[in-house]
């Protein structure tokens, strides 16, 4: 889109008007109360027409310069969030230990420079640690090995 | 003043406890530690640790959190002087002149001078909070709602707008972590809010879970790429870490003038470190008589700012501690750490635990005294610290972030907010919004929303008769001025200064 607007801000300012919108719809349940004896839902209220305001006015301004979006680095954040995933899904079927490795690897996909037996080793060195730190040293029960449970 | 020996002879009682030297001197060790590798900042630091404090008593707790918050700060200007690269957004100001001396081979010295200056500093802070608490903790217990409240939302309004970047996003943050924090169940109807069915979400969004995300996580995404500046390739020779006559008394004025500054940003809400670093620099800049050095290695470039932000650190738990009102991301981040222990900052902290408040204010001074011992034989650890590539740091800080997170409930719940809101967080940094203002408006949601329903209450639904009091009244004065102001200057064209893809804290 060659649009003579700021797209990031634009983006930005519809993204905040989307959520104050969204927020408002979720509280349409919550008693709201008056100034003098506030509801659960007053608050929230207020401070989603504030949003609202505040993305209305970004999106305005968006309009008066123009800007490109900023690139996003796919591979580093794709790297980053599956691994997260990863280790919640090692953790509860797997173990502590393959949760490591799995968090290790899939993250360092996100380097291309990183070298598989560098990668492998850190893993080993992760596991080792961790079981130290957490489970030796502060007592907390994480089972480094749980397949099959 | 016998009052005053008093109670510091209180507080170093509690704090040369075993447990609590120990854990300050952890604090201070992970502090340094985490603080030299670029990227990471005080802040990612202290949520990184958070979920470790859980298992300790509230003060020991809080001396470590404390002693990772200044460690941190000191080892920040290490990056910046051998790789220009800041540890902490506050060390930026470091590079300018720090990374001249490290090119001319005084880098030994630069590093030297910075801790000596950052001890310096952080002492005078830790002075100024021990004669100024008492006394605004005397002034804040006049404070009713309505103060409450006003102070409150200045330090919001304030935070956003003095952050870098846009304003008008900032003011959003603040507001969009405002509504995060009343997700969960309100503490005074008993109602479940935005929790979507989640029982996980009963008692709000983890803290750690929302730090980690928006502040580590998407750091470490957006550092990946980069990460080949980051590591440091020259040996470096520490031999000379001794600094010359002129070095020492060109710095003498400097370090004072930094301190003060330091420790007067540092109180203030919103401004903080980074701010006071940035003002020292440009003061040291104006008095000199030979401006002209800075920017080339001038070494009162370095031991200024340095000294600022050390001070502004141990001043910013000057409001936190007195009003329960913190000034700063960081400081809000021991905020929720002091509630989550069960201790509630504010006037009665000084009356109602001087041992927990005193004993803080002792473990600052082991804990700088620690950090001056501690660094200058260890500036070579430091140094070999930044030489490993950062492929291999940042899969070992993720794993750290997902047990740690995990840790706090046992619940994978919280792994997964940290993938969204690393996601989140990140797609915040691409878009120019920062995410210290966000924080700050989470950790003070609910007890500002608690205030405002009490002043309501008390003001009858007149949201003008706050207008009546004298302090409140004059704090939302200026808190409406600055709001004005914002708005004024995006009608005036511009839209604040556009946010640099900088470090964050």
């Amino acid at each position: 889109m060659r649009l003579p607007v700021d797209q990031r801000d634009l983006l930005s300012g519809l993204a905040l008007l989307l959520v104050g919108g969204l927020f408002l719809w979720l509280a349409h349940d919550l008693r709201i109360g008056s100034a003098r004896r506030m509801g659960p839902g007053y608050f929230p209220m207020v401070l989603s027409y504030v949003l609202l305001g505040l993305g209305g006015i970004l999106t305005v301004s968006s309009l008066r310069a123009a800007a490109p979006l900023p690139s996003a680095e796919w591979r580093s954040a794709i790297a980053v969030l599956v691994a997260i995933a990863a280790f919640a899904f090692g953790l509860a079927y797997l173990g502590l230990g393959p949760a490591i490795a799995l968090t290790v690897i899939v993250s360092s996909m996100g380097d291309p420079r990183s070298t598989p037996l560098a990668i492998l080793l850190l893993a080993a060195f992760m596991i080792v640690m961790c079981w130290l730190i957490f489970s030796v040293g502060l007592g907390m029960h994480l089972p480094l090995w749980r397949w099959p449970s | 003043m016998s009052e005053l020996l008093a109670n510091m002879a209180l507080g170093f009682s509690t704090a040369l406890s075993m447990e609590n030297l120990v854990y300050c001197f952890g604090g201070v060790f992970l502090g340094t530690f985490i603080g030299v590798l670029p990227g990471i900042g005080s802040l990612a630091a202290v949520s990184m640790l958070l979920p470790l404090s859980f298992y300790l008593e509230p003060v020991t707790a809080i001396v470590m959190l404390a002693g990772v918050y200044y460690g941190a700060e000191y080892g920040g200007s290490t990056a910046s002087i051998l790789l220009n690269l800041p540890g902490t957004p506050s060390s930026a100001v470091t590079c300018l002149d720090g990374y001249p001396m490290a090119q001319q081979g005084r880098a030994g010295v630069a590093l030297f001078m910075t801790t000596i200056a950052s001890f310096c500093g952080a002492t005078f802070g830790i002075l100024m909070l021990m004669f100024f608490a008492p006394i605004l903790a005397g002034i804040a217990s006049t404070f009713q709602s309505p103060e409450y409240f006003a102070l409150m939302l200045l330090g919001l309004v304030a935070a956003a707008v003095v952050t870098q970047g846009s304003r008008i996003k900032g003011l959003t943050m603040v507001t969009l972590g405002l509504l995060l924090g009343t997700v969960g169940i309100d503490t005074s109807s008993g109602v479940a809010r935005f929790t979507l069915g989640y029982t996980a979400l009963y008692d709000g969004i983890s803290l750690v879970a929302l730090a980690m995300g928006l502040f580590g996580v998407a750091e470490i995404i957006a550092s990946i790429r980069n990460s080949g500046q980051r590591t440091y390739r020259e040996k470096i020779r520490l031999r000379s870490l001794l600094p010359t006559r002129q070095d020492v008394r060109r710095s003498g004025l400097p370090v004072l003038r930094g301190s003060v500054i330091g420790s007067f940003f540092g109180a203030l809400p919103g401004a903080g470190q980074s701010i006071a670093a940035f003002v020292s620099y440009a003061v040291e800049k104006q008095v000199s008589r030979e401006p002209g050095r800075f920017g080339k290695g001038a070494i009162e470039g370095i031991t200024s700012p340095e000294a600022s932000n050390n001070s502004a650190v141990q001043s910013a738990f000057i409001p936190t501690l007195t009003l329960g009102i913190p000034g700063s991301a960081t400081m809000a981040l021991m905020l929720g750490a002091l509630m989550i222990h069960g201790v509630a900052p504010g006037p009665d902290l000084m009356q109602g635990n001087p041992d927990i408040f005193w004993g803080l204010i002792a473990s600052f001074w082991i804990g700088n005294l620690i950090l001056l011992i501690l660094n200058i034989p260890m500036i070579g650890l430091w140094v070999r610290l930044l030489q490993i590539p950062y492929r291999l740091l940042y899969p070992a800080i993720l794993c750290l972030i997902c047990i740690g997170v995990y840790s706090i409930n046992n619940n994978l719940f919280d792994v997964g907010m940290v993938l969204v809101l690393g996601a989140v967080g990140y797609a915040m940094r691409l878009a120019g919004f920062e995410p210290a203002p966000l924080l700050l408006g989470f950790v003070l949601g609910p007890m500002m929303e608690e205030n405002f329903r009490r002043t309501m209450l008390l003001a009858r639904g007149d949201f003008f008769a706050l207008f009546q009091r004298p302090i409140a009244g004059t704090i939302l004065f200026v808190t409406a001025l600055l709001i004005a102001w914002v708005l004024f200057g995006l009608f005036r064209g511009g839209r604040g200064v556009p946010a640099e893809s900088g470090p964050h804290a």
